[in-house]
C-alpha cells in the first residue's frame, strides 16, 4: 500500500509539463538510437548525460529512463521489418518476426510487440512500486559481507551469463575494477595510480570510459567494417492485430510478463536471457509447433513482452540495492551519481522525488510508446535510410562537447580520447565492455565494503563464508560461474560432433 | 600471432604494470586494509587469469567457432559476444583509423587556446571526410553541426563555451 502511494506521488512529479516532455522527448530519442545503425541503447544513453546534467535531477532521470526503454522498442522494429536486431535481447525477435514481416504481417508483429511490452513493462512498474520499499528496508539490514559478495555475485552473472568464454568476461571485470583503483583511496585518503596527474585524484571520470567504450569506439571502428547495403524494410499493410492474433498471444504475453519480471530483479542478470526463455516456453507450450521459424506470432509477442518486463524490474536491484544489472543501467548509475543522488536503499529516503518520479515515469512512458511507435513506424523507416557516416560524426562531435560541457575540463576530452582507444582494441579482440563498465561502477563500494569486512572481523578473511547469507551469494558466483564452464564446454563438444559428422557423411 | 595471443599477453603486461605501480602501497596498515591490498590482488587474480587464457590457447590449436542463434537453437543466443562484428584491417583503413584518433585527441589539446568555434568546426570536418562524406559537403555540414552545437549546448544550455586564447583568434572574437 505504501508503495502505491509512493506511486501516486511520483505521478505528481511526472505530470508537470516539462517532466512529461522530457519524457517524451527521452521515448522519441530511444526509439531513433534503437532504431539508427551502429547506436545502441547503451551509447545513446552515454551520449545524452551530458545534456542531461544541465537539468534537475528528477527530469534528467526522467528522460534517461526512457530511452532506456524506448531503446528497447526502438531495436524491434530494425529486427522485425529488416532482420536487424540492435541488441542481443532483439535477436530472438528476428526469429519470427522478420518471417512474420516477409508475409506482409509486420504490423501485427509490431502492435502485438507495443502491446506486449506495454503490458509486461507496466506489471513490473507496479510491482517495482510495491517491492522497493520492503527491498530497500531489508537491503539496509545487511552487514558489509552481504553486500560485498552481493556485489561480487552481480559481476559473476555479468561476467559468465553470456558470451563465448567465462575468463574474457572474468578478465574485463578485473579490468574494470582497477580502473576503479585509480585516485584516492575511500579509507585513508592516499593517492594511488594517478602518476601525480591532479586530474586523477577523484578517480577516472565515469563518462570518459562509458562514452569512449559505448558511444566512440564504435564509430572509430566503423572504418574497418565493409560497406553493408542492409536488407530492405518489408512493407506494412495492416497494421492491427487479428482476433486469433490476440487470442494466441495472450498467453504468451502473461507467461513474458512473469518471466522478465522473475529475470529482472536479479542482480547481474542479462535481458537476453529472459528472451531466449520466454522463446523457450513458448516453442514448448504453443499449439502450433510447425509455425515456429516461420511467423509464429507468439514467438514475438512472449519475447518482447519479456524485454521490457525485465527492462522495468531490473531498476529494482538498482534503485534498493544499488546493484546495476547492465551496462545501460550503470550508465544511469553514473548519470544518477553525476545528480548527485546514490542508488541504493537510501534513495527512497533521500531523493523520493526522484526515486518515485522514476517509477512513475515507466507507466508514462510506457505509455507514450505504445501512442507513438506505431503511428511513427514511417519516420523510422525514413530514418534508417540516413547515412552511416554522417551518424558517426554526429556521434563524434556529440560526445567531445558533451564530456566538456561538464566539467569544463579539457582534461576529460583527452580521457575520454584515451579510452575510446581501450575501448576500440577491446573490441577488436573480441572482449565484452559490459563486465568492465559495472565493475567500474561498483568498484569504489566493493573496496569499500570489503575493507568495513575485514575491519569488523578483525583482519580475518573467512567472514565472508561464515555468516548464512554472504556464503550463500559466495556459493551462488561459484555455481554461475561453474554453470557458464559447463554450458561453452557443451558447446563446444556439440560443434566439433557436428563438424566431425558433416566431414564422415 | 593471433588475436587471441595479443590479448593474453597485453593482460600480462596489464598485471605486471599494475604491481610496479603500486609497488610502494602498503596491503595492511595499524587501521586495517591499506591502499595498495586490492590492487595488488586484483593484479594477481588478473596475472592468474591471463596464465588460465594461455594454457586454453595452447591446449586449443582451432579455435571453435560456437552456432550462430536460430529458432531450432536459440540457446546459442547466450553464447553470442557483445561484439561480434567482423574487421575487415585494410591500409586506407587503419590510415583513417589513425588519422580521428589523431583528430580527437588534437580537439582535447586545442580546444582552449584556438576556442570552441575554430576547434569545432575542423573536428567535424575532418571527422566527415575521415568517416567517408564528400569534400564539399563536409565544408558546409560541419558549419551547420558547429552553429547547432553552439545553438544547443552555448544558448539552450547556458554552457560557457571556451573563446580562443590564441591572439589571432581572439582578435576576431572566436
Amino acid at each position: 500500500m505504501e508503495g502505491l502511494f509512493g506511486l501516486l506521488h511520483g505521478f505528481d512529479v511526472v505530470f508537470t509539463w516539462q517532466n512529461l516532455l522530457f519524457a517524451l522527448i527521452g521515448c522519441l530519442t530511444g526509439m531513433l538510437v534503437g532504431v539508427l545503425p551502429g547506436v545502441g541503447q547503451s551509447a545513446g544513453m552515454a551520449l545524452l548525460i551530458p545534456i542531461t546534467y544541465h537539468l534537475d535531477p528528477a527530469g534528467a532521470i526522467i528522460m534517461l529512463a526512457s530511452i532506456f526503454y524506448g531503446a528497447a522498442y526502438g531495436g524491434t522494429i530494425t529486427s522485425v521489418l529488416m532482420n536487424v536486431p540492435g541488441e542481443s535481447e532483439s535477436i530472438v525477435t528476428t526469429f519470427e518476426g522478420y518471417p512474420m514481416a516477409r508475409q506482409g504481417r509486420a504490423g501485427a508483429a509490431l502492435s502485438i510487440s507495443a502491446i506486449g511490452s506495454f503490458v509486461g513493462g507496466t506489471v513490473a512498474t507496479v510491482m517495482l512500486a510495491v517491492l522497493a520499499l520492503p527491498i530497500s528496508r531489508l537491503a539496509l539490514q545487511l552487514g558489509p559481507p552481504e553486500y560485498a559478495t552481493l556485489m561480487i555475485l552481480g559481476l559473476t552473472l555479468a561476467a559468465g551469463l553470456l558470451g563465448s568464454s567465462i575468463v574474457k568476461g572474468l578478465i574485463m571485470v578485473v579490468f574494470g575494477l582497477m580502473l576503479s583503483q585509480i585516485g584516492t583511496d575511500p579509507a585513508l585518503g592516499v593517492t594511488r595510480l594517478t602518476f601525480g596527474n591532479v586530474n586523477l585524484l577523484d578517480g577516472i571520470p565515469i563518462l570518459a570510459i562509458i562514452m569512449g567504450f559505448y558511444g566512440l569506439s564504435d564509430v572509430l571502428l566503423s572504418v574497418f567494417k565493409p560497406f553493408e547495403t542492409g536488407n530492405a524494410a518489408a512493407r506494412i499493410t495492416r497494421l492491427l492485430p487479428t482476433a486469433s492474433d490476440m487470442k494466441r498471444s495472450i498467453g504468451a504475453i502473461a507467461r513474458g510478463t512473469g518471466i522478465g519480471m522473475m529475470l529482472g530483479v536479479l542482480p547481474g542478470m542479462a535481458s537476453a536471457v529472459s528472451t531466449f526463455f520466454s522463446y523457450a516456453v513458448e516453442r514448448r507450450v504453443t499449439r502450433h509447433p510447425e509455425e515456429f521459424g516461420k511467423g509464429a506470432i507468439e514467438g514475438v509477442a512472449g519475447p518482447e513482452t519479456a524485454n521490457n518486463a525485465f527492462a522495468n524490474a531490473s531498476f529494482l536491484p538498482l534503485m534498493t540495492l544499488g546493484i546495476p544489472g547492465s551496462a545501460a543501467l550503470s550508465i544511469l548509475f553514473g548519470a544518477l551519481m553525476i545528480q548527485g543522488v546514490t542508488p541504493g536503499p537510501l534513495m527512497f529516503r533521500d531523493h523520493p522525488d526522484v526515486a518515485w518520479g522514476l517509477i512513475a515515469s515507466m507507466v508514462v512512458g510506457n505509455g507514450i510508446l505504445l501512442a507513438l511507435s506505431l503511428p511513427l513506424i514511417g519516420m523510422w523507416v525514413a530514418i534508417l535510410r540516413l547515412p552511416g557516416n554522417l551518424i558517426g560524426a554526429i556521434i563524434v562531435v556529440v560526445s567531445l562537447i558533451g564530456v566538456y560541457t561538464v566539467q569544463n575540463n579539457p582534461f576529460d576530452i583527452l580521457a575520454l580520447a584515451t579510452f575510446t582507444l581501450i575501448g576500440a582494441g577491446l573490441k577488436w579482440l573480441n572482449y565484452p565492455l559490459a563486465p568492465a563498465i559495472l565493475a567500474f561502477i561498483l568498484g569504489k563500494p566493493i573496496e569499500s565494503a570489503i575493507g568495513q569486512s575485514l575491519n569488523i572481523a578483525q583482519g580475518d578473511a573467512t567472514v565472508f563464508v561464515t555468516r548464512p547469507i554472504s556464503l550463500v551469494f559466495t556459493l551462488a558466483a561459484v555455481a554461475v560461474i561453474g554453470m557458464s564452464v559447463l554450458r561453452l564446454y557443451r558447446e563446444v563438444r556439440e560443434e566439433r560432433e557436428s563438424a566431425i559428422t558433416e566431414r564422415h557423411s | 600471432m593471433s588475436k587471441e595471443w595479443v590479448g593474453c599477453i597485453a593482460w600480462f603486461a596489464v598485471s605486471a604494470g599494475a604491481l610496479v605501480a603500486s609497488a610502494d602501497l602498503q596491503v595492511m596498515t595499524r587501521f586495517g586494509p591499506g591502499p595498495g591490498l586490492f590492487i595488488k590482488v586484483l593484479a594477481f587474480t588478473m596475472l592468474g587469469l591471463a596464465v588460465l587464457q594461455a594454457i586454453g590457447l595452447l591446449m586449443t590449436h582451432r579455435r571453435t567457432v560456437l552456432a550462430r542463434p536460430t529458432p531450432e537453437h536459440p540457446a546459442a543466443l547466450l553464447n553470442a559476444d557483445e561484439s561480434d562484428d567482423q574487421f575487415v584491417a585494410t591500409r586506407s583503413g587503419m590510415i583513417r583509423f589513425a588519422a580521428l584518433t589523431t583528430t580527437i585527441f588534437a580537439y582535447g589539446l586545442l580546444l582552449e587556446p584556438a576556442g570552441f568555434l575554430v576547434s569545432t568546426v575542423v573536428l567535424t570536418f575532418m571527422s566527415l571526410v575521415l568517416l567517408g562524406r564528400p569534400l564539399r559537403r563536409s565544408m558546409v555540414e560541419a558549419v551547420i553541426a558547429v552553429v547547432v552545437a553552439w545553438l544547443v549546448f552555448g544558448i539552450m544550455l547556458g554552457v560557457n563555451l571556451p573563446r580562443a586564447a590564441f591572439e589571432p583568434l581572439a582578435v576576431f572574437g572566436l
